[in-house]
């Protein structure tokens, strides 16, 4: 047996009764065109009948085929009717049967008042059906104005001035006009004398108003009433002189729209659609009459907006709409306000502008690393969208962007989490409110990346208003995609300084490499320049002879006070520079020492608080995107551990750690990493491996961070940690 | 149902007058509130003082009634050393305002009011839990740096110096950039000296003065290094002082039978002899004279007045004298004064310590000249000197050492004259730096004597006789804060300085 497979979501139905139904639902149309396809089969099985002389047979099929035309009497059945009772009735005559073939030729003319025997008819045949019409048609003449008003003979359309045949008998008539009251009149016509319908003049009723627009889709508004849209032409053909004559192209045009029921009177007719400018006409109505207008042609009221962006690839997209790829000029932004929004997988910028007509917009946008705003919360005042607030306040930002999807999009998308509007608020002290106190970390960090792809940005944040008293302080809350722990600004509306040191705080931007010899050097009350207290083995002044004790007095004969002036004079320089330092060692003696610049990695502390990790987070994956030579790249990768591990994401944080390739030197190296890298065994619970990376790193003499402790001293506490902890 | 439209105007003025009442209710304590902040900045402490009651009695539920509040905590540990007032101040900010920006620090304080009640175990670990409720409560506060450095403060006044230190370093890698940061690289200097890890001290120390220049701390940090680097970087292989050259006071002066060199925290240096106490600037120049006839020893107060003693008395500068009386003997008998003071010094508490030389004993007293009770007693002393952690350091002439006792006058440890590389053999005066080294003025042998950590011999400094400096009849000596010696020597009569 063969087996129907499964759609998924589809629930599996017997065969049996998807056939039945399958039947039932075609029964009618089915039929019918069995039906009209039988007929003329039967017609045609009666004419080759007929051509052969076989009258017997052609009666035989012309039966069945009028009685199934007469059972079921659809147009283009009817249309087969003539023919076949004609065919008929010759087939009867033929036989012999003159009444019968008589009769028949009753019922054409009936059908068919103006029919006419074509082919071959014998005079006997033509003097019955001559007499047959004679008795049984006469003719209507008709006049009726106005000339183009419908006419309707039995339901059939017949022209409104001139004669018409038809069957002696009953009929109705009936006309009618748009702005005219309709007449319907019924009558019986006599042999032998023609029925006439003369001057039959409808009574208007109503103005009637009939507009093309180019180009379609346009509303029509009259006296401040939308009497509907034009729909897609073309138009009756009367129209091309008139397109012509507005210089309209005739393929731009519409169908017409017709209005009635305009009464007399001054109107004043509007003509609207998105994107194009507004067109307006006046009429008056002296008295009722037909009024059509020339094509009425709208301008297109459209800007252009050139959009250049720092990164290739960037989407351009206009009111959330995708509208290509930057550098690129969209010439069809219409007029009014909108959302001009560049995006990549690193970043996005948006800027929100008000184009007019014919206006040329230039957008350079910068993409940064962007935090989609999902919720609100807190006594905020009323009808106030408190997103839109922060992303306004932020907008002066050079590091990140925070935007504010549409509302009716984060509620969904909330409601889909199951997460109230207070899943991610916190106050100034970082201390969760309401809901957000439920919310664990591990959790947090999860809907961080969910919603992050959500809304197909590098972040989410969150705004409250954590007291009522106090409705102007907003505390914003931010999250990289996978990070489990914000970073909370606080901003006081009432005081715009605030707001500029917190936009200020966000944007204080990272450097990774600091210029260095190698040496600690301490101001001494009483001494002319800063003593060297430690020396770097692996750097630039041990192997120039610089040692303990030695007091700095000159570099490149520039005199240095103190260890200020040291760390100025190195700020500048770059690496491999050279410089020469004037020191007079412990015992007083002076020497020279040729040295050069050593460029140290920098490293974010792993325990600052003052850092907005999770803003570092989506800088540092942003310059992940761009190039960079494999020493910045490693250092980069470095910085980035660290801010992931501050996020919680010590496997992540484990990842980017054993990709950093650091050489020896002094501040932070190899060792730095080692130290981290056991911190992260450590909190994934590999003992053995953190053991064996806090040895590797207790044996090197790097820093923590450029100027932090010496992972030594840490990386022995923590092993002292581990034998206190056996097994963990 | 629509309210009509004469009761939307009502509700409408009712908000207009209710917002406009508000704004006025928060004006007012606002400005008494300055006012109050500018009285304490100026150290006019009692105008101050009504300035912040004001607001808490007539404006308790204003936006500034918690910071006056606090303010009033500060006042209350900090300058008058009223713990008790402290106390009950801090249970009340937490009550009325638990929500507020003043309370993280509300709990900071508490947790250093029980640290001056005392230091038993107990007290410790009821302070620094005080200081971690700070970080649990409210996590993200600008008191939380506080609260890790005054942890480190709590484990480092019982001389749990690892501890302190692994708290300091906490606060200055999580809070880089607070000052509260400047202040734990100071103190974690502090402890790594007393571990023996000076030189380990100093980059952490530096690193003050690249975080803050030109503030208090980054010039605490110069001073620091200072020392540090004068004892551990550039001794032993050099020698850890030589005379500056420079001399306080004149070339011929009158100044005999001295007393005492002290350096105060206003950087004065202050010399005490038969007709006062000479205070001059911190270039040596005369700035003013405390007179007093035959003072036998004298201090500076928590408000850096001159105090000295004489004729059974504690005489404060511009203020009523005190006289230091003992307890009577025997039933019926009236109180005693002490007769020859030969050293006092003053304790953080606020507490004065008096040598009693007739009974051999050291005497207890509050600032008010209330007796509290014996320091120690069988002890042969002339010269006290106390350090930052309030241990007391004494010359004991029966015993041929060097006593130190802690702040309740239990022996911590001894210097005994001979020790492994070194020979005391008339010490007269004695001092300690900020960071904890005790220097040891020795007349018979010319020379100062520098002790470190578990009493170590660090370095000691002598000049030859004919050496410019050189100080054959020393009498008294002084440490600033930089590690500097100031030396009355009797045959130049004048403090010479050493560097």
């Amino acid at each position: 047996m063969m087996k129907v497979p499964a759609v998924p979501g589809v629930p599996v139905v017997p065969k049996v009764l998807i056939l039945s139904v399958a039947l039932v639902i075609g029964a009618s149309p089915a039929l019918a065109q069995v039906d009209l396809s039988n007929v003329k089969g039967l017609v045609d099985q009666a004419r080759t009948a007929f051509d052969s002389l076989d009258y017997e047979n052609t009666i035989k099929a012309l039966d069945s085929a009028i009685g199934a035309i007469e059972a079921r009497p659809t147009p283009e059945a009817r249309r087969l009717l003539p023919q076949a009772y004609d065919m008929r009735a010759r087939a009867l005559f033929g036989l012999g049967k003159d009444k019968e073939a008589a009769a028949d030729f009753v019922s054409l003319v009936k059908v068919e008042p103006g029919y006419l025997l074509s082919g071959q008819v014998s005079p006997k045949i033509l003097a019955v059906y001559d007499d047959v019409v004679k008795n049984n048609v006469t003719e209507l003449r008709l006049t009726i104005l106005p000339a183009d008003s419908e006419v309707l003979l039995d339901g059939a359309r017949v022209p409104a001035n001139g004669t018409v045949p038809i069957a002696v008998g009953d009929h109705t008539l009936s006309v009618s006009r748009i702005g005219f009251r309709q007449v319907t009149q019924p009558f019986t016509a006599a042999a032998g004398a023609a029925t006439v319908v003369d001057s039959l003049v409808l009574e208007r009723t109503a103005s009637v108003f009939k507009f093309v627009t180019a180009p379609a889709g346009v509303e029509v508004v009259i006296d401040g009433i939308s009497h509907g849209i034009t729909r897609p032409g073309p138009p009756p053909a009367e129209y091309a002189e008139r397109a012509a004559r507005s210089g309209v192209p005739a393929s731009e045009l519409s169908a017409v729209l017709t209005v009635m029921d305009l009464p007399i009177g001054a109107h004043r007719i509007e003509f609207k659609k998105d994107c194009f400018v507004r067109a307006e006409r006046r009429q008056t109505v002296e008295q009722l009459d037909d009024f059509v207008l020339d094509p009425v042609k709208l301008e297109p009221a459209v800007a252009s907006v050139s959009v250049t962006s720092n990164q290739p690839g960037t989407l351009v997209l206009i009111d959330g709409l995708q509208r290509g790829v930057a550098p690129m000029t969209i010439h069809d932004v219409c007029e009014g306000a909108h959302v001009v929004e560049l995006k990549s997988q690193s970043g996005r910028y948006f800027q929100r502008v008000d184009a007019r007509t014919g206006g040329k917009i230039n957008i350079s946008g910068t993409l940064r690393p962007a935090f989609a705003i999902v919720s609100a919360s807190g006594p905020a005042a009323l009808n106030t969208d408190l997103r839109l607030t922060i992303e306004k306040q932020f907008q002066s930002s050079q590091s990140v962007t925070l935007f504010a999807p549409p509302s009716d999009e984060t509620a969904k998308t909330l409601a889909a989490e199951k997460l109230p509007a207070d899943w991610l608020a916190f106050d100034s002290n970082k201390r969760p409110i309401g809901a957000s106190a439920e919310v664990a970390a591990v959790m947090r960090g999860d809907l961080s990346q969910r919603l992050s792809r959500q809304f197909d940005s590098q972040g989410i944040a969150s705004v409250t208003v954590p007291s009522a008293a106090t409705r102007n302080r907003l505390v914003v809350s931010l999250l990289a995609a996978g990070s489990s722990d914000p970073d909370v600004i606080e901003l006081d509306l009432d005081s715009p300084d605030a707001t500029s040191l917190a936009v200020g705080r966000i944007d204080r931007g990272l450097s990774f490499f600091k210029p260095s010899l190698g040496i600690t050097a301490v101001d001494v009350t009483d001494l002319e320049g800063p003593v060297v207290v430690a020396v770097d083995p692996n750097g630039p002044a041990a192997k120039s002879g610089i040692q303990p004790g030695d007091v700095v007095l000159k570099a490149n004969s520039q005199p240095v006070p103190d260890a200020a002036a040291l760390g100025n004079l190195l700020a500048g320089r770059k690496a491999d520079e050279a410089l020469t330092l004037d020191l007079k060692d412990r015992a007083g003696v002076a020497k020279k020492a040729d040295t050069n610049i050593y460029m140290t990695p920098r490293l974010i502390g792993l325990n600052d608080q003052s850092l907005m990790v999770n803003k570092i987070l989506v800088d540092l994956r942003n310059r992940l995107q761009s190039q960079a030579d494999p020493v910045t790249d490693s250092v980069i990768r470095l910085n980035l551990a660290v801010a992931l591990a501050r996020a919680g994401n010590w496997s992540e944080a484990r990842l980017e750690l054993q990709r950093v390739k650091l050489n020896e030197g002094p501040g932070v190296g190899p060792g730095t990493v080692h130290y981290l890298l056991g911190l992260a065994a450590e909190r994934m619970g590999n003992a053995a491996e953190a053991e064996t990376a806090f040895r590797t790193a207790a044996a090197s003499n790097a820093l923590e961070t450029e100027d932090g402790l010496p992972v030594k001293d840490l990386a022995e506490a923590r092993l002292q940690g581990l034998q206190r902890r056996p097994g963990q | 149902m629509k309210p009509t439209l004469p009761i939307v105007a009502a509700l409408a003025i009712i908000f207009a007058t209710a917002a406009v009442s508000t704004q006025s209710n928060e004006d007012l304590p606002r400005r008494q509130y300055e006012s109050g902040l500018a009285f304490f900045k100026g150290q006019r402490y009692a105008e101050a003082m009504k300035d912040f009651q004001a607001i808490i009695d007539s404006f308790p539920r204003s936006q500034v009634a918690d910071n006056a509040l606090l303010q009033m905590v500060l006042y209350q540990i900090d300058i008058a050393k009223d713990l008790g007032s402290a106390q009950s101040a801090v249970d009340q900010l937490l009550k009325t305002y638990p929500e507020t920006d003043s309370a993280p620090m509300a709990y900071v304080v508490g947790g250093r009011v029980s640290m001056a009640k005392g230091r038993a175990p107990g007290d410790v670990d009821s302070a620094v839990a005080s200081f971690e409720r700070v970080e649990r409560l409210f996590p993200g506060n600008d008191a939380v740096p506080a609260a890790g450095f005054y942890a480190g403060e709590a484990l480092r006044l019982v001389r749990r110096n690892e501890e302190a230190l692994a708290r300091y370093r906490r606060v200055t890698a999580s809070y880089p950039n607070s000052p509260w940061a400047a202040r734990a690289n100071l103190a974690a200097g502090y402890c790594l000296a007393q571990v023996d890890r000076a030189t380990a001290a100093l980059p952490e120390v530096q690193r003050v003065r690249q975080m803050m220049p030109a503030s208090l701390e980054s010039e605490t940090a110069l001073n620091i290094n200072s020392i540090l680097y004068r004892l551990h970087v550039r001794a032993p292989k050099a020698s850890a002082f030589a005379f500056s050259g420079r001399y306080i006071g004149p070339e011929k002066s009158n100044f005999d039978d001295v007393v005492g060199v002290k350096i105060d925290p206003l950087h004065r240096i202050l010399l005490g002899y038969n007709k006062g106490i000479a205070v001059f600037d911190l270039k040596g120049a005369p700035a003013s004279t405390v007179t007093a006839q035959d003072p036998s020893t004298f201090f500076v107060d928590e408000l850096n007045r001159v105090v000295f003693a004489r004729d059974g008395a504690l005489h404060t500068e511009r203020a009523a004298s005190m006289p230091i009386m003992l307890p009577p003997t025997e039933p019926n008998k009236p109180p005693r004064p002490v007769e020859e003071v030969p050293s006092a010094v003053m304790m953080a508490t606020g507490h004065r310590l008096v040598v009693n030389k007739k009974d051999k004993t050291v005497v207890r007293y509050d600032a008010r000249g209330q007796y509290l009770g014996p320091f120690t007693a069988a002890i042969n002393t002339e010269r006290m000197a106390i350090n930052v952690l309030d241990d007391i350091a004494l010359i004991d002439k029966d015993a041929k050492a060097i006593s130190i006792l802690d702040r309740d006058g239990k022996p911590l440890s001894k210097i005994m004259t001979k020790g492994a590389n070194y020979q005391l053999d008339e010490p007269v005066d004695l001092a300690f730096d900020r960071l904890g080294y005790l220097y040891v003025l020795d007349r018979g042998r010319e020379s100062v004597f520098v002790f470190g950590p578990r009493n170590r011999l660090i370095t000691s400094f002598t000049l030859e006789e004919k050496a410019p400096g050189a100080f054959t009849r020393a009498r008294a000596i002084g440490v600033d804060g930089a590690g500097r010696l100031y030396i009355f020597d009797e045959k130049a009569k004048r403090i010479g300085v050493y560097q």
